[in-house]
């Protein structure tokens, strides 16, 4: 019911590898019924507008190690990243199952503490802060949408949406909640339940209780992994609007080329190591990478 | 960080079902709590009005508590203990207290019953009617007369006018009064004349109390302060106001120890029932909302916020509840005391107070609790890593805490140190370490409960899994939620266990006691009724065939343990010569009772005989003195003549008649026990025992069976309240069981759900269902008997000196069957209700 022939509309394009930056606001617009949505009213404090890819890094990683378990059982997740996110771009991260991207996303985002290694969310380190510290970076600095569940069911989408502010101790502005909600397009729902939407619906009111906070980073963990194709690409749609418009810097989980082919870049990992980058992907790019990726050897020389 | 932020209102508020499990806890909580409070505070206020000292300002009468100090420095501790008899004091005290200024008159008084032939009064000398504000003029009894008031009157029989006479039986003896006059008057009392009531009663020199009037203008405080100084050295207290009440009611004291006892020490088990209740009811309502708690974890809950919003929810159930939870637990305080009164445990006059403090504290420890509750167990959901959580929130934790554990094995050790402890004592502190044992073992159960269930599991799976897939499937389930499982099983664990060990012990008690009245009883026949004087033994002892007759006097004595001050049931023997034995068989284990035969030679300071367990207890030993009070406080140091096996079937010590019969409020006797000679006409000497019985109101001759009947009153009061308290707590712990079992099963609608889905048939699913809640009950039996078992050991070995816990078949058949039935019937209609929601509609379910 959402983005009818949204997928149509996006392959019909000439693909983003052969035009790049300029059209992608375009293509990626909103169901009708929903009327034109608002202006992402987004501007992160203190930074560049709009579109800067090579702004100053939002996150920086290095040298991150993460090991779980001990003796024979361990399982080495991470085995030395070194990344930048500029600021104001969407970065997809892939990789085969086994290949470190949700543990990657966990200690970008401070969820998880490295073993070793720094991580900068722009000039302050994580693997400094104390869980206290980390929570309230979160809250302020950080926006998160998980796969599914993101949502409590006893509050009405607005005050799902003005959640973080709440835990920050701050006074809920509903125009602010308003905002957002305009923006993803959900505004006539703010006094619902989340049970009383669709799932796509769900995943479009944690995008705005992620962007509530204009947040330096926006995670998102698989945020279409349970939805159908036409709903995906509405909320693909979504983030890559978020980035183009109000310069939004979103690092999203993905194991979908076409979820990952909405993004400017997408970082490949396997087995806890980098393995390459691909500007302006194509689904087709994406893909045919993972299929390399996916044949240990192979990976394993493109790794460098 | 302690800005409301109004998230737990909203969760509470959104889906109150979720709290419900809670909200009955902490109702049944506040009431049993508001009930016990109640109580407590009843027994702490009880008074009694004046009554016939009503128009008398001032009373002067004798001590009606003896205290104790034990222990010295930090340990010190004042006990103290109400008199089982009237006290009675000198009568040479009233010229003293008449020397004081303000008193214009001093009424000596008197109390004794006197047995018509319908009922049994309250005699008193005339003089003392004034005290009654009894009009006297003109009506005074001259010797040989009586006068009544209406309700005596009434009691006394029909027909009873002036001019009748009346055949009365009092302390020293049987007499016919001339029914003078009778008189309105409040109670129902008899008066005789001042110089007859002192014979009458059997105390020469002694008087029950003295009346003081004052003379006009006489303030009634200075007075009643100048006699306190004047008879210090008296040993007598000098009472104005509701004090009065307390001479005419001696046994208000042990009503106010009763009331005290029922509200502190039940209101003790069920505050720590309920803090166990409460505390499962919350842990699994924190456990099913895991998933809540990790995404606000995630977008930036710090720990302490979930830890208060989990508290803050916890606490406005608990609000709620107790609220709700005060009427009843008044109706039921009031229920419960109206039995009382109709069983004659409380003191006629003694009312139930009912304030607002009880019902404040029951909200209060509601609140508190639950809160306290919340924070135990949002510990584990705030400390989660919020990944973490995302990732395993579909998934329970069994892995318990190191802080749980260690507190856990603590109990457990505790428990087993103390059963050991309670091994070696004896006596009641076996009895009070036992219900020490019990809560350390259900603290431990409750800490460790999902680590043992999972042992249990393992262990009883192997029987599960040979009853096909859906056993398989019960037993995975209970394997990998052991958490759930432990939510279940403790309560039941719980029930189980008090439940064997109160009834277990009751049933003990009765057996032995049982067993050893017949053992102890070698009489041939058995004269009981309200009370016989002393010469009736002797009329019987001259009824041509009997051979021996003994009189049995009850009463108590208080004796000191290590720490504290007990009442214990004491028998008086006198009669006619001749070997107690022939009638009373004590089963003697040292020394001998021939010096508590009427006119043996005494020890200096008198004989005294005790049960085995007693005089452990209170250290005595054969051939040495102990210290003792008699009914009405008198000090006295017998020598402990003998030990005996069957104290229980028959009374704890055992005195000569004659040490007592001055120490109690009617020296009557309640039993004759007689025997007949070998060869006798039984038949003309039962006709003659008849004759002579029936001169006495409600007498009655019985066989040996008819002793076995009497049973102590004193037990049978507290077997009565121990009941009640059983069927109040095992009520309550039932409810958590079930209310447990229906919560969590309801949360499991995706589950079974996916198991249709996937091909199971509804009658698979229940099979499975019920397969946990088998196991429930099997593990939840097992563990309460086991910790049942382990309480019983020492009580046995203190209570009778058996190690080997006494069993009642069929109490042990009824209890299991409750408790393996329990789980599984509370299961299957919340499991035939989630089979009725078709299946992809319940797996699409929201959590």
């Amino acid at each position: 019911m959402f983005g009818r022939g949204k997928r149509g509309d996006r392959r019909a394009n000439p693909g983003p590898a052969a035009s790049p930056r300029p059209d992608r606001s375009v293509p990626h617009r909103l169901p009708p019924h929903h009327g034109e949505p608002a202006a992402f009213p987004y501007a992160p404090a203190a930074q560049a507008p709009a579109p800067a890819p090579a702004g100053p890094p939002a996150v920086r990683l290095e040298g991150v190690v993460k090991t779980y378990g001990s003796g024979a059982e361990t399982v080495h997740a991470l085995r030395g990243v070194d990344l930048q996110i500029p600021q104001g771009t969407f970065t997809a991260v892939m990789g085969p199952s086994g290949s470190g991207k949700s543990t990657f996303l966990h200690c970008a985002a401070g969820l998880d503490k490295p073993g070793s290694g720094r991580v900068l969310l722009g000039d302050d380190d994580l693997t400094a802060m104390n869980e206290n510290q980390l929570t309230r970076l979160r809250r302020t600095r950080l926006g998160f949408v998980f796969q599914a569940f993101n949502l409590l069911p006893s509050l009405t989408v607005e005050k799902n949406v003005l959640l973080p502010l709440r835990l920050a101790g701050e006074r809920a502005d509903r125009r602010r909640a308003a905002e957002v909600l305009a923006m993803v397009g959900l505004h006539e729902h703010a006094n619902r339940r989340p049970a009383q939407l669709s799932g796509g619906q769900q995943q479009r009111v944690a995008i705005a209780r992620a962007l509530v906070t204009r947040p330096d980073v926006l995670f998102a963990d698989e945020p279409t992994g349970a939805l159908d194709t036409t709903t995906a690409a509405d909320v693909l749609g979504l983030l890559r609007r978020a980035v183009d418009e109000s310069g939004a810097t979103i690092v999203m989980v993905t194991h979908d080329p076409v979820a990952a082919s909405y993004a400017d870049r997408v970082v490949f990992l396997a087995a806890g190591h980098l393995a390459g980058h691909l500007h302006a992907p194509t689904p087709e790019a994406v893909a045919a990478r993972m299929v390399a990726l996916s044949q240990p050897a192979r990976a394993q020389g493109r790794a460098a | 960080m302690f800005r409301s932020n109004g998230l737990a209102r909203t969760s509470v508020r959104f889906r109150p079902a979720s709290f419900a499990g809670s909200f009955i806890a902490l109702l049944f909580a506040a009431t049993l709590v508001t009930m016990c409070g109640i109580f407590l505070e009843s027994g702490l206020r009880a008074h009694v009005p004046p009554g016939r000292y009503a128009d008398t300002p001032i009373v002067v009468a004798g001590q009606n508590s003896v205290h104790k100090t034990f222990g010295s420095g930090e340990d010190k501790e004042e006990a103290t203990v109400a008199l089982p008899e009237r006290s009675r004091i000198d009568a040479g005290l009233a010229a003293r207290i008449a020397a004081v200024p303000g008193v214009a008159t001093v009424l000596p008084d008197l109390t004794f019953p006197a047995q018509t032939p319908a009922a049994v009064l309250d005699a008193h000398p005339w003089s003392a009617a004034r005290l009654a504000g009894t009009t006297q003029v003109g009506i005074a009894p001259g010797a040989g007369e009586a006068v009544l008031t209406t309700d005596a009157a009434a009691r006394a029989g029909t027909g009873i006018v002036p001019g009748s006479t009346l055949r009365v039986t009092t302390p020293s003896g049987e007499t016919t009064l001339k029914v003078a006059t009778v008189v309105p008057g409040r109670g129902a009392h008899l008066y005789v004349a001042d110089s007859a009531a002192a014979g009458l009663a059997g105390n020469p020199g002694k008087v029950t109390a003295f009346g003081v009037l004052l003379a006009d203008g006489a303030s009634t405080g200075k007075v009643a302060g100048d006699l306190r100084k004047t008879l210090k050295d008296a040993d007598v207290k000098v009472r104005t106001g509701d004090g009065r009440g307390e001479v005419d009611h001696p046994a208000l004291g042990d009503t106010k120890v009763m009331l005290t006892a029922v509200g502190g020490s039940f209101g003790g088990v069920v505050a720590m029932v309920s803090i166990f209740v409460v505390a499962g009811a919350t842990s699994l309502s924190v456990a099913q909302r895991r998933r809540d708690f990790a995404l606000l974890r995630a977008v930036g809950a710090t720990p302490w916020q979930i830890r208060r919003m989990i508290a803050t929810e916890a606490g406005c159930v608990a609000l709620a509840a107790g609220l709700v939870g005060v009427l009843p637990g008044t109706l039921l305080a009031r229920l419960w005391f109206d039995r009382m009164v109709d069983r004659g445990m409380v003191e006629h006059g003694v009312s139930l107070s009912i304030s607002p403090f009880p019902m404040l504290a029951a909200v209060g420890a509601g609140i508190l609790s639950a809160v306290l509750a919340g924070l135990l167990a949002a510990r584990a959901s705030a400390r989660t890593k919020p990944t973490e959580a995302l990732g395993e929130a579909g998934v329970e934790r069994a892995r318990v805490g190191w802080f749980r554990l260690g507190l856990g094995l603590v109990a457990l050790a505790g428990a087993a140190v103390l059963s050991g402890l309670a091994m070696k004592v004896s006596g009641d502190q076996a009895v009070a370490a036992a219900s020490g044992v019990i809560m350390l073992f259900m603290l431990g159960v409750g800490l460790l409960g999902p680590l043992i269930a999972h042992l249990f599991v393992l262990l009883t799976g192997v029987v599960l899994r040979l009853f096909g897939a859906p056993g398989q499937l019960a037993f995975d389930n209970a394997r990998t939620n052991s958490r759930r499982l432990a939510s279940a099983i403790t309560p039941i664990t719980l029930t189980v266990a008090f439940a064997t060990t109160l009834m277990f012990m009751f049933a003990a008690q009765d057996h032995y006691s049982e067993k050893q009245s017949k053992a102890a009883l070698t009489a041939d026949r058995v004269v009981t009724g309200p009370g016989f004087p002393a010469r009736t033994a002797g009329d019987i002892a001259h009824i041509p065939g009997v051979d021996a007759v003994a009189s049995i006097l009850t009463t108590s004595v208080v004796m000191s343990t290590s720490d504290a001050l007990e009442k214990y049931p004491t028998q008086a023997v006198g009669g006619t010569g001749g070997d107690l034995a022939k009638v009373l068989d004590l089963g003697v284990r040292n020394g001998d009772l021939a010096a508590l035969r009427p006119g043996a030679a005494q020890p200096p300071g008198g004989a005294v005989a005790m049960d085995r367990l007693t005089a452990d207890v209170v250290k005595a030993r054969v051939g040495k003195p102990i210290e003792m009070r008699l009914g009405d406080g008198t000090k006295i140091k017998p020598t402990l003549v003998a030990t005996y096996d069957r104290g229980l079937g028959t009374a704890a010590v055992t005195l000569p008649r004659a040490t007592v019969e001055h120490h109690v409020d009617a020296a009557m006797d309640g039993r004759l026990l007689v025997r007949f000679a070998d060869g006798a006409d039984t038949a003309a000497a039962d006709a003659a025992l008849s004759k002579v019985a029936g001169q006495h109101p409600a007498a009655k001759v019985s066989d040996r069976a008819g002793y076995a009947a009497e049973r102590d009153q004193a037990r049978e009061t507290n077997k009565w309240t121990n009941q009640v308290m059983l069927i109040i707590l095992a009520g309550f712990a039932t409810i958590a069981a079930v209310n447990t079992m229906i919560v969590s099963t309801a949360a499991r609608r995706r589950e079974l759900g996916l198991m249709r889905m996937i091909g199971s048939t509804h009658a698979q699913v229940r099979a499975v269902m019920r397969g946990e809640a088998v196991l429930v009950g099997v593990i939840g039996l097992a563990l309460g008997l086991t910790i049942a078992m382990i309480t019983l050991v020492p009580f046995g070995k203190g209570a009778f000196g058996e190690s080997t816990p006494y069993i009642p078949i069929p109490l042990l058949l009824g209890i299991s069957a409750a408790a393996l039935l329990l789980a599984p019937l509370s299961v299957a209609p919340v499991t035939r209700r989630l089979l009725r929601i078709e299946p992809i509609d319940a797996v699409g379910a929201k959590e």
